[in-house]
C-alpha cells in the first residue's frame, strides 16, 4: 500500500517537472528585417521578480551551456528570463558561427537586435529588466548600456569582460588594414584577425564596428553607466588578462571573484556562478556604492542549492572559441 | 569349356583399372554436380550482387539526400540566401573549407526560391535553374565518372513551410559505393560506368549503365577448392594405393604364386627326384600369405611323399623288372630278358667281326623225369642246372632260361674252338651233377647245340638262334655227341624243321586233323600166311604230295609236338576203324612216341580206342630207344594200357641198345625185330646170333616180329627162326586201302 502510493507521487513530481521544463523551452522570434529573424529562448517566470536577458558570447548562441544553464537555473529559481541569439546576419541561426564563416554582420546590428529584444521585452513583461552577458556579451551590453539608457533596465551583470578590439597584438594592423579596405573596396570581403579569430573574413567596417570594443573604450563605457553593474570573475580564467581585471575595479562595479573558476565556470563553478548571480539580484540597489571587490570561495555543497540542475558539461566545444 | 587365363598381376592391373576408372567416372559426375551448383551459385550471387548494388545505390542516393538535407540546415547557407552579395567569395573560400561537406561532394549549388542559382553562370556543370516542381535526385555520367545529383530544399525556419531555396550537390558515386556497403556479392573496386557521357539518368536506370564483377563466395570458393584439393588428394592417394596395392600383390601374391610354379615346373621337368631337396631348399622362403604358406608346406609335404613313392616305385620297377627279366625258380635271366639281349646283341654286332657264340643246353628228357619224380625234383634239377652252368662261364657271361627245360649263353670275342671247350665244360659239369639226394638214379644229361658266327659275314648273327636250335636237336639223336656244333651237314634237319611251309602244313595236320592220311602195311601171321593186323603208318599229303615221315618227325621233334601228333594220329586211326578200313577181327599196329608214352594223358588218349578192342587187336609199337630211355616213367602207362587190352610191342628191336636184360624187365608183348637185324640175317654168322636172340626171346613169351621182309628168302629164314609175324614189301607195302 505505501509502496503504491509513493509510486503516484513520484509520478507526479515527474509530470509537474517535464510539463514545467516543457513551458521553459519556448523558442520566441523577431524580425529584424524582411530576411532576417532573430531567435531568443524565453522562460516565462515569476512576475514579482525582475526580467532577466542574458547575453551570450561573440558569435555563440542561446544554447550555448553556460548561458543555458544560467537561464534555466534563474527560470528555476522564479526569474523570467530570455536568452536571445544574435543572428549576425542569419535567419534563425541555430550554431556558432565559425570564425571563417563571412561575416557580413555588425557591433551595431546587433546593438540593434538586442535593443529589439529589450523592447519585446517590454512588450511581453512589465517588470524590471535585468541584463546578464556572458563574456563578449559583457562589452556589448556595455556598449548597448552607454547608447542606450533605458529606466526598466535595473542593473548589469557582466560574467567576466573580455574587449574585442584589443585583445590581439596585430589589432592595430587589422584595424589600419580595415580603414584602407573601407576607403578603397568598401564593399569587399577580406580576412581580419579578431578576438580569438585568426581568420576573420569581414566587412572592413563590420570588422571595424566590433574593433571599437577596445579596454580603453569598455573602460569609458563602464564609468557612464549610471544603474548597478557587477562582474563576475573567476581566479583561473587564462582568457582574460589579470592586469585588465584590475583595472575593472577602479569602476563602481561590484565584482565576485570566485577562486578556481575559468573562463566559462564549468563544473561545481557553475553552482557559485548561479550563487554569485542570484545574491547580486537580491540587491538590486546596492550600484550607488563605491565599486566593491566581494571574494567568494568555492562551495563545494552549493551543488546542492538547486537540484534541477544536475547534469552540467564540463567544457563543450563552443567553449574552445568562447570570450 | 575353356576359359582364357590370366596372370594374377594382370587381375591386379584389371583391378586397378577398373577401380581408377570408377573412380574418374564418379569424380566425373561429382564435378559435373559440383559445377552445376557452382553455376546457381554463381547466378544466385549475379542476382543478389545486382540486388545488393541495387539497395546500395539506394542507399548512397538516400545518403545523399540526407547529407544534402543537413546541409540545407546550415546557417551559413540561409546567410547566403539572405544575403547572396557574398556567395561567390563563401563558395570560393568558405564552402569547401568549412568541413561541413562530405568528402564525396564535387560540387554546390545553392538556389534561391525560384530555382535560380545564386551563383547563375559560374555554377559549374549542376544546372543554372532548376524546375522547383521537380527536384529529384539523377545521376550523371561525364568520362565514364558517375555522379549523383541530389536536391534539398532550404527552409527560411524550423517548420519546413516556406521555401527559401534550393541546394544541389554533385557527388562521386563510385568510392562512395564500396565505402558505405561491404559488398557481399560485388567486387567492389569492379564497379565502373558502361557510358563515358550521360547527362540524366534516373536513379532506378543507373544500375543499366554500370559494369561490375560478382564477388565469388569466398565460402563456396574454399569449398570448392576444398572439393578440388580432396579430389586431387584422393587421386594421389588412389595412385599411390594402386601402386601399393600392385606391390602387395606383386610381392606377397603374384611373386610367391611365380615361385611355386616355377618350383612345380621344375619338378615337372626334373626325369628324378634325385635333386628333391636341392629344389625343395629354393621355396624354402617365408611367405607372407597364410594360405600360401600352406600350400607351399602341402606342396613340399606332398613332394616329399611323391619322392618316397617314387623311391618306392624304383625299387618296385626294379624287382618288377628283376621277375620280369629273372626266372624265379632257378634265379637266371628268363626268356624276356634273353629276347632283350639278343635284340640288342644284333643291333651291336649286326655289322661286327667279333667272334660270337650262341650255347643252347636242352636237358634231356625233363618232362618223363618231371612226371616221374615230380615237379619239385623237376625244380630242384634245373636250379642245380643253372647253378652249374652259370659256375662254368665266364664273368659276364650270363645263362638264361628260355624254355621249360632249355637255357642259353652267348659268348663274345670267343673263337668256336673256346666256345667248344666252354661247351664241353658245361656238359661235364651237368654230368656231375648229383641227384642222389632226390632219388634220381638215371643219368640227368643235356644236349648241348653250338652255333658260331661267321665272322667274314656280320648278318650271320642273325642265323645263330636256330643254328644253335638245329643243334640241340641234333644233339638229342641217339648215337650223336651230346655236344654238337651247328654245320652245313644238319642244314638239311633245318630245312625241315624251319620250313615254314611244312612247319604250316603239319602244325595244320595237328591242330585239324587236316591232310593226315593213314596208311596200313600188312603184318603177317606166319603161321597161316594171312594178314594178322596192319601196322597205321602216317602220311601227311601236301597238293597230292605226301611229305616223308622222316620229316614230320623232325619238325616234331624238334618242336617238341610228337605227342600232339600222335593225339591227331590216334584221332584218324579211330575214325579209320568206324570206317571201317580195318578188316574187321584184324588189329591195328599204332607207333606211339617217347614223349607220348611217358605223357600221363596218353591212358586217356588211347581210351577212345578201348570201345573197338572186341573186335579189333590194337597194338601200341614203342621203339626202343625211347622205351629204354624213358622205362620207368613209361612202365605205369604200359601197364595201365596193357590192363585196358593194348597190346605193347617194342619197335625197332636191334636198333639201338638191343639189351636182353632191358628186354627181360620191359612190359612189352611184341618185339620188333629192326630191319638192320633182320638183313643180316643174310650172314650166317650174324644170321646165327639173331637166331639165338630170336629164340631167347621167344622163350620169353615174347612174340616176333620181323620187319623189312622182302625177299622170299628172308621170308623162309624167318619162318625157320620161329618169328611169328613179318611185314615188309614182300607181303605188302603201305597203302590207305586195305584189299
Amino acid at each position: 500500500m505505501f509502496c503504491k502510493t509513493k509510486h503516484k507521487l513520484l509520478l507526479a513530481l515527474l509530470l509537474i517537472f517535464l510539463l514545467k521544463n516543457a513551458s521553459a523551452n519556448n523558442l520566441v522570434h523577431i524580425n529584424i528585417s524582411d530576411t532576417l529573424t532573430a531567435d531568443a529562448a524565453f522562460y516565462l517566470g515569476d512576475t514579482d521578480k525582475p526580467v532577466v536577458l542574458i547575453l551570450h558570447g561573440f558569435m555563440l548562441t542561446h544554447n550555448f551551456p553556460v548561458v543555458k544553464r544560467l537561464a534555466e537555473s534563474l527560470y528555476d529559481s522564479g526569474y523570467t528570463v530570455l536568452s536571445p541569439t544574435l543572428s549576425l546576419g542569419i535567419s534563425h541561426r541555430k550554431k556558432t558561427l565559425p570564425c571563417e564563416a563571412i561575416h557580413t554582420h555588425s557591433l551595431e546590428q546587433d546593438i540593434k537586435e538586442l535593443s529589439l529584444w529589450i523592447k519585446w521585452l517590454k512588450k511581453k513583461t512589465k517588470q524590471k529588466i535585468v541584463l546578464i552577458g556572458h563574456s563578449a556579451g559583457s562589452p556589448f551590453l556595455a556598449y548597448y548600456l552607454m547608447h542606450h539608457a533605458e529606466k526598466i533596465i535595473q542593473q548589469v551583470i557582466f560574467i567576466t569582460m573580455p574587449d574585442i578590439g584589443s585583445t590581439h597584438k596585430n589589432s592595430l594592423v587589422n584595424i589600419k588594414k580595415a580603414q584602407q579596405l573601407l576607403q578603397e573596396k568598401p564593399n569587399s570581403i577580406d580576412e581580419f584577425e579578431i578576438s580569438y579569430c585568426k581568420k576573420y573574413p569581414s566587412l572592413p567596417q563590420n570588422y571595424l564596428s566590433y574593433s571599437q570594443l577596445t579596454k580603453k573604450n569598455i573602460s569609458s563605457y563602464l564609468q557612464n553607466i549610471t544603474i548597478k553593474q557587477s562582474l563576475i570573475l573567476g581566479t583561473e580564467d587564462k582568457i582574460i588578462d589579470h592586469e585588465w581585471n584590475q583595472k575593472l575595479t577602479q569602476y563602481n562595479i561590484d565584482i565576485t571573484t570566485i577562486n578556481g573558476a575559468d573562463h566559462f565556470f564549468d563544473g561545481e563553478y557553475e553552482f557559485d556562478l548561479m550563487d554569485s548571480i542570484e545574491a547580486i539580484l537580491s540587491h538590486p540597489n546596492s550600484n550607488k556604492k563605491p565599486a566593491q571587490h566581494t571574494e567568494k570561495k568555492a562551495n563545494p555543497t552549493s551543488s546542492s542549492i538547486n537540484t534541477s540542475i544536475k547534469h552540467i558539461p564540463t567544457k563543450s566545444p563552443e567553449k574552445q572559441n568562447e570570450l | 569349356m575353356n576359359y582364357k587365363t590370366m596372370s594374377i598381376k594382370s587381375y591386379a592391373i584389371s583391378f586397378i583399372l577398373l577401380y581408377i576408372f570408377v573412380f574418374l567416372i564418379s569424380s566425373v559426375i561429382a564435378f559435373v554436380d559440383i559445377k552445376a551448383l557452382q553455376d546457381d551459385i554463381s547466378q544466385n550471387n549475379a542476382h543478389n550482387g545486382k540486388a545488393e548494388l541495387i539497395e546500395t545505390i539506394e542507399n548512397l542516393v538516400n545518403n545523399y539526400k540526407e547529407e544534402t538535407v543537413k546541409f540545407s540546415h546550415w546557417d551559413e547557407v540561409r546567410q547566403q540566401l539572405n544575403n547572396p552579395e557574398f556567395y561567390h567569395y563563401w563558395q570560393t573560400h568558405r564552402l569547401f573549407n568549412s568541413n561541413t561537406l562530405p568528402n564525396y561532394v564535387r560540387e554546390v549549388s545553392i538556389y534561391d526560391e525560384y530555382g535560380d542559382a545564386l551563383s547563375s553562370g559560374k555554377s559549374g556543370t549542376l544546372p543554372n535553374k532548376i524546375n522547383c516542381d521537380n527536384v529529384t535526385a539523377y545521376f550523371t555520367i561525364s568520362n565514364y565518372k558517375p555522379m549523383l545529383v541530389t536536391f534539398s530544399p532550404i527552409y527560411k525556419d524550423n517548420d519546413d513551410e516556406d521555401v527559401l531555396g534550393y541546394v544541389a550537390f554533385k557527388s562521386e558515386v563510385l568510392p562512395q559505393l564500396s565505402r558505405i556497403t561491404q559488398f557481399n556479392h560485388l567486387q567492389s573496386h569492379s564497379i565502373k560506368a558502361l557510358v563515358s557521357k550521360k547527362h540524366t539518368i534516373e536513379t532506378q536506370d543507373f544500375i543499366d549503365y554500370l559494369s561490375y564483377k560478382i564477388q565469388l563466395d569466398n565460402e563456396s570458393i574454399l569449398i570448392f577448392q576444398q572439393v578440388n584439393h580432396v579430389f586431387f588428394r584422393n587421386t594421389i592417394i588412389l595412385v599411390l594405393f594402386a601402386l601399393f596395392f600392385y606391390f602387395l600383390m606383386s610381392r606377397f601374391l603374384s611373386r610367391p604364386l611365380r615361385q611355386v610354379s616355377t618350383y612345380i615346373d621344375t619338378l615337372k621337368n626334373q626325369s628324378t627326384l634325385e635333386n628333391c631337396d636341392e629344389i625343395c631348399e629354393e621355396l624354402d622362403i617365408q611367405f607372407h600369405i597364410t594360405e600360401l604358406e600352406k600350400v607351399k608346406y602341402s606342396l613340399s609335404k606332398y613332394q616329399r611323399k611323391l619322392k618316397t613313392v617314387y623311391t618306392n616305385l624304383d625299387e618296385k620297377n626294379q624287382e618288377l623288372w628283376e621277375m620280369a627279366h629273372h626266372d624265379a625258380l632257378t634265379g637266371a635271366l628268363n626268356r624276356r630278358a634273353f629276347e632283350e639281349h639278343w635284340n640288342s646283341i644284333s643291333e651291336l654286332f649286326s655289322e661286327s667281326h667279333c667272334h660270337i657264340s650262341l650255347i643252347i643246353f636242352d636237358i634231356n628228357n625233363f618232362k618223363s623225369i618231371n612226371d616221374t619224380y615230380g615237379h619239385p625234383i623237376g625244380d630242384i634239377v634245373l636250379k642245380k642246372f643253372s647253378c652249374a652252368l652259370q659256375k662254368v662261364l665266364r664273368k659276364g657271361e650270363k645263362i638264361y632260361r628260355i624254355g621249360g627245360d632249355e637255357f642259353a649263353t652267348t659268348l663274345y670275342n670267343c673263337p668256336p674252338e673256346d666256345a667248344m671247350k666252354i661247351a664241353h665244360h658245361c656238359q661235364q659239369a651237368i654230368g656231375n651233377i648229383s641227384f642222389i639226394k632226390q632219388g634220381i638214379k638215371e643219368p640227368v644229361r643235356s644236349s648241348i647245340g653250338v652255333a658260331h658266327n661267321d665272322t667274314a659275314n656280320p648278318n650271320s648273327i642273325t642265323n645263330l638262334l636256330w643254328q644253335a636250335d638245329i643243334a640241340v636237336y641234333a644233339a638229342k639223336k641217339p648215337g650223336q655227341s651230346h655236344v654238337v656244333t651247328y654245320s652245313d651237314e644238319l642244314k638239311n634237319i633245318s630245312n625241315t624243321v624251319l620250313s615254314s611251309k611244312i612247319n604250316d602244313i603239319v602244325f595244320n595236320a595237328i591242330e585239324q586233323g587236316n591232310n593226315i592220311t593213314m596208311f596200313y602195311q600188312p603184318i603177317i601171321n606166319l603161321s597161316n600166311g594171312r594178314p594178322d593186323y596192319y601196322e597205321a603208318l602216317l602220311r601227311i599229303k601236301n597238293n597230292n604230295k605226301i611229305i616223308l615221315p622222316n620229316k614230320v618227325f623232325q619238325l616234331t621233334e624238334a618242336r617238341k609236338l610228337d605227342y600232339e601228333l600222335d593225339t591227331a594220329i590216334f584221332k584218324k586211326i579211330a575214325d579209320d576203324l568206324k570206317r571201317g578200313v580195318i578188316p574187321l577181327h584184324s588189329g591195328v599196329s599204332i607207333n606211339v612216341s617217347g614223349p607220348s608214352i611217358i605223357n600221363p594223358k596218353i591212358v586217356d588218349q588211347l581210351a577212345i580206342f578201348i570201345p573197338f578192342l572186341k573186335h579189333f587187336k590194337i597194338i601200341l609199337e614203342i621203339t626202343e630207344t625211347s622205351l629204354i630211355t624213358n622205362i620207368n616213367h613209361a612202365t605205369e602207362n604200359i601197364t595201365q594200357l596193357k590192363e585196358s587190352g593194348f597190346l605193347i610191342a617194342l619197335d625197332d628191336f636191334g636198333s639201338g641198345y638191343s639189351s636182353i636184360s632191358y628186354l627181360s624187365s620191359m612190359p612189352v608183348d611184341i618185339v620188333k625185330f629192326d630191319i638192320t637185324l633182320i638183313k643180316q640175317l643174310e650172314d650166317e654168322k650174324q644170321c646165327s646170333i639173331i637166331s639165338h636172340l630170336a629164340k631167347m626171346i621167344m622163350e620169353t613169351d615174347h612174340l616176333l616180329v620181323a620187319e623189312g621182309i622182302e625177299t622170299e628168302e628172308i621170308k623162309e629164314k624167318i619162318k625157320h627162326l620161329g618169328f611169328n609175324y613179318a611185314q615188309g614189301y614182300f607181303y605188302g607195302k603201305p597203302s590207305p586201302t586195305i584189299k
